[in-house]
């Protein structure tokens, strides 16, 4: 651990190198999307289509040497389309039933318009999610490390959709939003992939290395005032009744704090600074807090509250 | 180390800051003709009450802070050592050997506010100073008030402390106290025998020319001389004439003088 410890900066330097020579842009969201991974914890994306979420996420999955599996989420979609079910199979004349693995056991699953399916299916990949684990039957299946979900919405087609519940929408770490690249981003994506040369990545790191640097992440120190902070800060949203209907929970508290410390290993520090704090509290919150309709009314987003939390906590 | 360093620096800029606040007020009490005692009573109490205040507020100072407040290199870095002092990783010991070799670099002398020590010896030069010149130079600046005489309680009482408000006061209140009608000179002297008064008064300086109640200088009168220039004459010898029939009473006169001597 103490090679990945001293090689840690080399070793985010060329993962972001890696990707983006298939990803133009969106540096924001690859690293939080990496602060997910090293939390060891699962993102919801939410973006227009088009913006090259699958892509995105398919190509850390080739960086880091991880297995990766999309769920494409549709109305008629059932659990064990997920978690996997029971086949038949004849061995020798005799009928065994035999466990068919489902896309779930792979490192890294993207669960596409998660919204659009039902909220048995939902449930399943949820509780995979909390448990890294699936139960078929009278059997447990432990899923392998690392184990990481994206799952995206789309903020546009709401019709005939399940949202998520707020209590579930708890369970990911962080809410990104994905906007639209701008002139430069979109003529450079339009160059690479007009043309015949197709980018391809090399892998960077692998699964235990990956460990490890999860392993680390929950090892960098935060000093007592900044982690104060941190919680001042999720307990804050409970207590602005003028915009704020329901607040984090203390999930938020532990979200924050560790999404903090990844984002200080990422940029070499060995600390948490308080502008760390500050950077993670916009996707660790904007999903977990509910406003009031008077709020929703005026037009005031999750955003603009957290920005007024930040400013008056102190 | 440093935190006890600052500690005794924090002390002693909060004694010389009393010592500075206890001076002003005694020099403004002073310079407003206070007492001394009560001066000295009353300026003690600013420099407490700002003591007080000063220990509830270092309570909350956190040393970490001021230390990297002057030293921004050690921003962030110090206090996270300091608060994981007692967990051990690979990450902690690294972030602990950069602290130390900063720290090296910092000098102890660098907490010493050299402007702050040296304005306050100065006021305190300045305010001894205009506390001895209101004492002994007997320099005092009033506080104009309606009761211009009652600024002042001294009654004769304290020494040096004479100005002309006393005076008048002192002079005003004795006044009060015994009437404005007197004899200064006391009253007239009245003989005793045996404890009762003899209805004898004899004023003093009776029988001489100048008396002590004639404070004033008497306006001689002159009688005109004549218009002729005075003659002498000669003198005659003096005989007595005294008539005939006054013998028979003179003779009986002395007559009873004799008797009343050998009576």
């Amino acid at each position: 651990m103490e090679k990945v410890y001293k090689d840690s900066g080399k070793i985010f330097k060329s993962i972001f190198n890696e990707i983006n020579k298939v990803i133009v842009g969106q540096k924001k969201i690859i690293e939080q999307l990496v602060i997910s991974l090293l939390c060891n914890n699962h993102a919801l994306l939410e973006s227009y289509p088009g913006l090259g979420k699958t892509l995105m996420i398919s190509t850390l999955a080739r960086i880091m040497d991880l297995s990766f599996s999309r769920i494409q989420c549709t109305p008629d979609l059932m659990p064990s389309d997920i978690t996997g079910t029971y086949v038949v199979e004849e061995h020798g004349g005799s009928k065994v039933f035999r466990f068919e693995r489902g896309p779930v056991f792979a490192n890294i699953v993207l669960a596409d318009e998660i919204n659009r399916a039902s909220p048995k299916t939902q449930s399943a990949l949820l509780e995979s999610m909390q448990e890294k684990q699936v139960t078929v039957g009278n059997e447990t299946y432990i899923l392998d490390k690392p184990f990481f979900v994206l799952a995206t919405q789309n903020p546009i087609e709401q019709e005939g959709t399940y949202p998520l519940p707020e209590a579930q929408l708890d369970r990911f770490l962080f809410k990104i939003l994905v906007d639209y690249p701008s002139f430069e981003e979109e003529d450079e994506i339009v160059n690479r992939y007009t043309s015949n040369i197709h980018p391809t990545v090399n892998r960077v790191i692998d699964k235990d290395t990956l460990l490890s640097l999860q392993r680390l992440t929950r090892e960098i120190p935060i000093a007592d005032d900044i982690k104060k902070h941190a919680i001042k800060i999720v307990m804050a949203t409970r207590k602005d009744q003028q915009h704020i209907e329901y607040g984090a929970s203390p999930r938020a508290s532990i979200g924050l704090i560790l999404a903090a410390k990844a984002k200080a290993l990422i940029s070499g520090r060995d600390y948490v600074s308080i502008e760390d704090v500050h950077e993670m509290a916009y996707p660790i919150l904007r999903h977990r807090i509910i406003l009031t309709f008077e709020s929703e009314r005026k037009g005031i987003t999750q955003d603009m509250v957290i920005k007024e939390i930040l400013e008056t906590v102190k | 180390e440093l935190k006890n360093l600052l500690n005794k620096l924090t002390t002693y800029n909060v004694l010389m800051d009393s010592i500075v606040i206890f001076l002003l007020f005694y020099a403004i009490l002073i310079l407003i003709d206070t007492n001394t005692f009560y001066a000295i009573v009353f300026a003690i109490i600013p420099p407490i009450i700002y003591l007080i205040l000063v220990f509830i507020k270092n309570r909350k100072i956190n040393t970490i802070l001021i230390i990297e407040q002057e030293f921004p290199c050690l921003k962030e870095k110090l206090r996270t050592t300091y608060d994981n002092i007692d967990k051990k990783n690979i990450i902690l010991k690294n972030l602990e050997m950069q602290v130390c070799k900063r720290m090296e670099l910092i000098k102890y002398s660098s907490f010493f506010n050299r402007k702050r020590f040296f304005s306050r010896i100065l006021l305190c030069v300045l305010l001894a100073l205009i506390i001895l010149s209101a004492t002994f130079a007997n320099f005092k600046v009033y506080v104009l008030s309606d009761n211009f005489g009652n600024i002042s309680n001294t009654n004769g009482k304290s020494k040096g402390d004479v100005g002309v408000g006393a005076e008048i006061g002192a002079i005003e209140e004795i006044e009060n106290e015994i009437g404005t009608n007197y004899d200064i000179y006391g009253d007239p002297s009245v003989a005793k025998i045996e404890g009762e008064n003899i209805d004898l008064k004899i004023h003093p300086g009776f029988g001489s020319e100048v008396s002590v109640r004639e404070t004033e200088t008497k306006k001689e009168t002159f009688s005109e001389s004549p218009l002729f220039p005075v003659e002498s004459d000669v003198a005659e010898s003096y005989q007595e004439n005294i008539p005939k029939t006054h013998k028979e009473v003179v003779k009986n006169y002395f007559k009873e003088l004799a008797s009343i001597e050998e009576g």
